[in-house]
């Protein structure tokens, strides 16, 4: 049984269910908002640096791009194995 | 075995009996047997049941408010889209019925005893349905699981 705890928003007779894991990984990819390396391929990525990554003011923004993806990444794996 | 006869429609055999044992214990009261909506149910007493457990008996099966849940589906999507609806039967006249979902309150709109609430899920979570205060009424608690 998951031990996570639910939230209830009741407006009439919809239930509408979320849990604080949920809210956490909605927190995070608001406050990570767009990334250059979202829905890329392995290859289109690879790409992307090579293409961006020319100095170190661009690759502070790729690493940040990839702190993101991490971050959101792990975010999404606890509220996946909250729901467990 | 005492038998102890009481003319109500419906009944909920788990949760009358659960509010019949509440009252007399387990060693008097034993279960009840319904026959359809048009014909009285058995109360089934132990014989060492006194006149004054019977007629508490009937009082208790009297007062029975039964209340039935079910659910469409047991398991939803987890994207605040895919929704679960939840029905609830309550026949006994002037009944009220709130739910809680988790923890929280949810009332019920009944029509002629009849009603229904509808869940989505925006995470993935194990969401628990009973009924709230449900001594004499039910035993029915559901799970859904938002996948």
């Amino acid at each position: 049984m998951p031990t996570t705890t639910i939230n209830v928003s009741v407006s009439g007779q919809l239930v509408t269910i979320s849990t604080n894991e949920g809210n956490a990984l909605r927190q995070s990819k608001t406050a990570a908002g767009t990334n250059a390396l979202d829905n890329l391929t392995m290859a289109q990525a690879l790409a992307w640096i090579d293409a961006n990554v020319t100095d170190l003011p661009s690759a502070r923004t790729a690493l940040k791009h990839l702190v993101k993806l991490i971050l959101i990444l792990r975010t999404d794996l606890d509220r996946t194995k909250s729901g467990l | 075995m005492l038998e102890v006869n009481v003319t109500i429609s419906y009944i909920h055999s788990d949760g009358l009996t659960a509010a019949l044992q509440s009252a007399l214990g387990t060693n008097k009261a034993l279960g009840v047997s319904s026959y359809g909506s048009n014909r009285p149910i058995s109360v089934w007493l132990a014989d060492s049941a006194s006149p004054l457990e019977q007629q508490q008996a009937a009082v208790v099966a009297q007062a029975h408010d039964p209340v039935f849940l079910s659910v469409d589906k047991t398991h939803v999507a987890a994207n605040g889209v895919d929704t679960a609806i939840v029905t609830v039967f309550a026949p006994k006249p002037a009944a009220l019925v709130t739910l809680l979902i988790g923890s929280t309150s949810v009332p019920v709109t009944l029509a002629n005893g009849v009603g229904s609430i509808s869940i989505v899920s925006n995470d993935p979570a194990s969401i628990p349905i009973s009924v709230q205060n449900p001594a004499n009424r039910t035993t029915d608690t559901l799970i859904v699981e938002a996948i």
